[in-house]
């Protein structure tokens, strides 16, 4: 069967020897058929012979690039099936307005919005943070639009507190959203009002600032193309070759396709669209469901998902369980859509080929979700798509075996699986008796379902080493604590979680998440054997010397004279 | 009656570090003598000390006590448990809410000020409990957040006075009073019910106990009447400029334009409350109680300022026949 990036006009030929061929290598394939071999021959992006250097010898020809691994240890490259990149780096390079001072005086707010405005001429919003309530106290002042409108009466400005729980805004800001003392409060905030009139003050309260947001232009193209340039350059570097962004708009592929365009995307992604506007709006959702995302599929590029938020999460007690979050109280957490809403929603995009993945922390929330699937499933015109179980926080042991029975993949984040401050803090809200059984990957292992990792990013970590060792040990790969927690699963089951389940849960498992012949040369190179050290401390660190995607020579570690496209270290990035 | 049955339930929530007091100040509520039922939502229901006897009745996770008040732990969302505790028990006098010492107590009233909730219940005051002996460490440990914390309060309750002298109490007071501050200085948290709940005075809609003394001796009150219809921007700048001695106002008023309002002043917190009806037995059109602390607030000045606005009587009815 050919595929997109197969594509090659009809009558060019072929070149009877390999592109790229690996030798001298301690490779594990992930094909139970032949798992180790020591040499690999890529052509047009597809591995066509492995064994030793006898096997390959006969492919290289005058133009064959023959790497030596001089014994080093080589695997499929990595899945990392949900994160986040865009979120965590946009304000990097949003340039907003950063008064920089930990506790601003009014006199420093007015004099960072006064420069930053002089330094921005012609940007529309003069947006940023912070200010404190205290030293506008202390100063005998009210925050609000007065105050502002002082300051700053003709361009609009929104400005944080430093909690991130109040915004203050100027006038104009509030001319722009239209908002005036007849607009209501949403339903998760409020617009600070005066008392006599109900005139808002300027001050929005949570979610109120969306009405602000929503007047605001979006995250510009250019900045999410740098955020999303600086996460592809990591996420090579660590070694991964396929990836989920989970929640994207139209700007947001826009980024990822001039990326692209450029060469620069150096990895697969898979985009999926924002069902809901709780994180940003998009506005072009319907026509992207409807057909519009075929403009942005590529070899490496495609939006075939959604994604949505269907519970919430431990912090606020908002995970939807099915028992009680504690022995005081009835309250288990609760859905954000109805599982009419769900149940309609799945089955409509799964006609349409469309990925659904489903937020779903708590077991009622992942137990609702699979029913919609089964209901799905029986509905006519379904695909079978293979839909997504985000998180799976908390699964309910009657369900592991639906994952495998639905088609269903189950997806974990590592952050939490392993013992560290985080877990013993926030995640303990669940109780002991929950998190024993929390990020049960092993269950749905054994009752034979698909198990992939998301690093999630902002939440844990970019680096998908974290989650492979901690799946087998999990234990703190710092030694920062000595509990452990949930089952550990064996290093070749770990690898499979994180390379051939994978490219089952993006539809390639046919053509890419093993190394056998026929299918795309996906290789990283280790500076370590993964088999050969002890995984506890030292899985981690595993550096990525070399990553090839689709036999093409994406990121080197060592040589910086490579044709790589990326070299040196993976960037610090938090 | 009906009216007075649907007003708003004032919440106040107590703040401040780990340490400040909470806990007293929330057992000194339980176990007080102010004759209001008062639900206490505490952050740790363990370290509540609640005598066995003195619990008459428990539901789920609410406990009755015998002085009227139920308790209960804030074990989740708060939305949820305030809708929970407002079906289970639309009796309440006051919502008292306990935030966490690692919390900003601002964002707990927020949350009480979502729209669900208006017309249930009314954000009276944000209260921070401050350890007098112990600030330099909670600001050194957090500096933000009880930055954030005292930034947010419209009272300030500095306790463990008896373990500073005078002295460190005062350049306290120096380095963290701001223009506005009302500060109730306590030993072992116990903060004068009339500062926290108005005395009886803050029960609904209960015009009638508008004529009841203060019970503190430490505090003074001044009530001000009047017949004519009152500016309201004018009323909103008298009662947000009010000497810090005033910690407290409450009343009632008519705006020229007809409408009425409950007034609620607690601290730096102002609140109009729109009424359909005049309470019954009020006597006048605007009533106003000023409750002062500690030091004697010059009433007559804003007794004064409280005549300066009432709108001049319009123009003797020229419409009239």
């Amino acid at each position: 069967m050919r595929v997109l990036y197969d594509h090659r006009p009809s009558h060019s030929g072929h070149s009877a020897y390999a592109d790229l061929v690996l030798i001298n290598g301690s490779i594990y394939t992930g094909d139970p058929g032949l798992p180790w071999c020591r040499a690999l021959a890529v052509a047009r992006g597809r591995i066509v012979a492995r064994g030793d250097r006898s096997d390959v010898e006969h492919l290289i020809g005058a133009q064959t690039k023959v790497t030596d691994l001089g014994g080093r240890f080589a695997m499929p490259g990595l899945y990392d099936m949900h994160t986040h990149p865009d979120l965590a780096l946009a304000p990097r390079y949003a340039d907003d307005l950063d008064i920089g001072i930990v506790d601003p005086t009014p006199d420093q707010v007015r004099d960072a919005i006064l420069a930053y405005a002089a330094k921005h001429p012609n940007r529309e919003w003069i947006y940023g943070q912070y200010f404190v309530r205290y030293t506008f106290r202390q100063a005998g002042l009210v925050p609000g639009k007065d105050w502002l409108d002082q300051v700053m009466p003709d361009r609009p400005v929104a400005l944080l507190d430093r909690m991130w729980g109040t915004m203050m805004v100027n006038s104009e800001a509030l001319r722009r959203a239209g908002i005036t003392a007849t607009t209501p409060d949403p339903a998760n905030g409020y617009l600070e009002r005066s008392p006599a009139s109900g005139e808002p003050t300027g001050l929005l309260i949570d979610g109120a600032y969306a009405l602000i947001h929503a007047a605001m232009p979006p995250t510009p193209v250019p900045v999410l193309r740098a955020a999303y340039r600086d996460g592809v350059r990591y996420q090579s570097a660590r070694g991964v070759v396929s990836t989920k962004y989970v929640h994207v708009c139209e700007n947001r592929l826009n980024a990822l396709q001039s990326l692209d365009h450029a060469g620069e995307l150096t990895l697969r992604v898979e985009a999926a669209i924002s069902w809901q506007d709780d994180i940003f709006p998009v506005r072009r959702r319907w026509e992207l469901l409807a057909g519009e995302r075929h403009y942005y599929r590529s070899a490496r590029l495609n939006a075939n998902a959604v994604k949505f938020h269907f519970d919430g999460t431990v912090e606020p007690r908002s995970s939807y369980l099915m028992t009680p979050w504690d022995g005081n109280s009835t309250w288990s957490g609760k859905l954000n859509l109805t599982p009419e809403h769900l149940a309609d929603m799945i089955w409509d995009m799964d006609r349409q080929g469309i990925r659904v993945i489903a937020h779903c922390t708590g077991d009622a929330a992942s137990d609702t979700f699979l029913d919609a699937v089964e209901g799905a499933r029986r509905r006519p015109g379904g695909l079978c798509v293979r839909h997504q179980c985000a998180h799976s926080t908390i699964l309910h042991g009657g369900n592991l075996k639906r994952f495998r029975d639905l088609g269903v993949t189950a997806e974990f984040s590592p952050v939490s699986w392993y013992p560290s401050k985080f877990v013993s803090g926030a995640r303990s809200g669940y109780g002991a008796e929950r998190l024993s059984r929390a990020y049960n990957i092993k269950g749905v292992l054994e009752a034979g379902g698909v198990a992939v990792i998301g690093t999630d990013w902002p939440v844990s970590p970019l680096d998908p080493w974290i989650a492979l060792e901690t799946m087998v040990t999990r234990a703190n790969p710092w030694g920062e604590s000595e509990d452990r927690f949930g089952e550990p699963i064996a290093l070749p089951q770990a690898i499979d979680v994180m390379t051939k389940n994978g490219a089952w849960s993006m539809g390639i498992d046919h053509e890419a998440g093993t190394l056998e012949i026929g299918k795309s040369a996906d290789i990283i190179v280790l500076d370590r054997n993964l088999f050969e050290i002890e995984p506890q401390g030292n899985i981690h660190a595993t550096k990525v010397d070399l990553t090839f995607v689709q036999g093409q020579l994406v990121h080197d570690r060592l040589n910086d004279k490579s044709e790589a496209v990326w070299h040196g270290e993976a960037p610090q990035l938090w | 009656m009906v009216m007075q049955g649907a007003a708003p339930i004032p919440v106040t929530v107590i703040g401040g570090f780990l340490g400040a007091g909470k806990t007293t100040l929330v057992n000194h509520i339980l176990s007080g003598d102010h004759g209001l039922k008062v639900a206490v939502l505490v952050n740790d229901f363990g370290a509540v000390n609640i005598d066995a006897a003195l619990i008459t009745a428990t539901e789920g996770s609410l406990y009755s006590l015998s002085n009227g008040c139920v308790c209960c732990g804030l074990n989740q969302g708060l939305v949820e448990q305030l809708e929970e505790l407002l079906a289970s028990r639309p009796d309440i006098d006051h919502v008292v809410i306990e935030a966490s010492g690692v919390a900003d107590p601002a964002r707990i009233m927020d949350t009480v000020r979502y729209a669900r909730f208006a017309a249930r219940l009314r954000a009276d005051a944000i209260v921070v409990m401050v350890d007098a002996a112990g600030f330099d460490d909670a600001i050194a440990a957090a500096p933000g957040l009880a930055e954030a914390q005292i930034g947010s309060a419209d009272l300030l309750v500095l306790n463990k006075t008896e373990l500073v002298d005078r002295t460190a109490l005062d350049a306290w007071r120096a380095h963290w009073t701001f223009p506005d501050t009302r500060i109730v200085e306590t030993a072992r948290a116990c903060v004068p019910f009339d500062i926290l709940f108005a005395g009886q005075i803050s029960q609904r809609g209960i015009a009638s106990r508008f004529a009841a003394e203060p019970v503190h001796e430490q505090a003074t009150s001044a009530t001000w009447r009047h017949d004519g219809p009152i500016d309201l921007n004018c009323l909103q700048k008298v009662l947000a400029g009010l000497p810090t001695a005033i910690y407290r106002a409450k009343g009632f008023l008519r705006a020229h334009d007809g409408r009425r309002f409950a007034v609620h002043l607690v601290g730096t917190r102002l609140s109009f409350e729109p009424m359909a009806h005049a309470p019954e037995g009020l006597g006048t059109e605007n009533l106003l109680v000023l409750i002062g602390f500690e030091k004697h607030p010059p009433f007559e000045t804003i007794l004064a300022q409280l005549d300066g606005c009432v709108e001049p009587a319009a123009p003797a009815a020229k419409g009239h026949a």
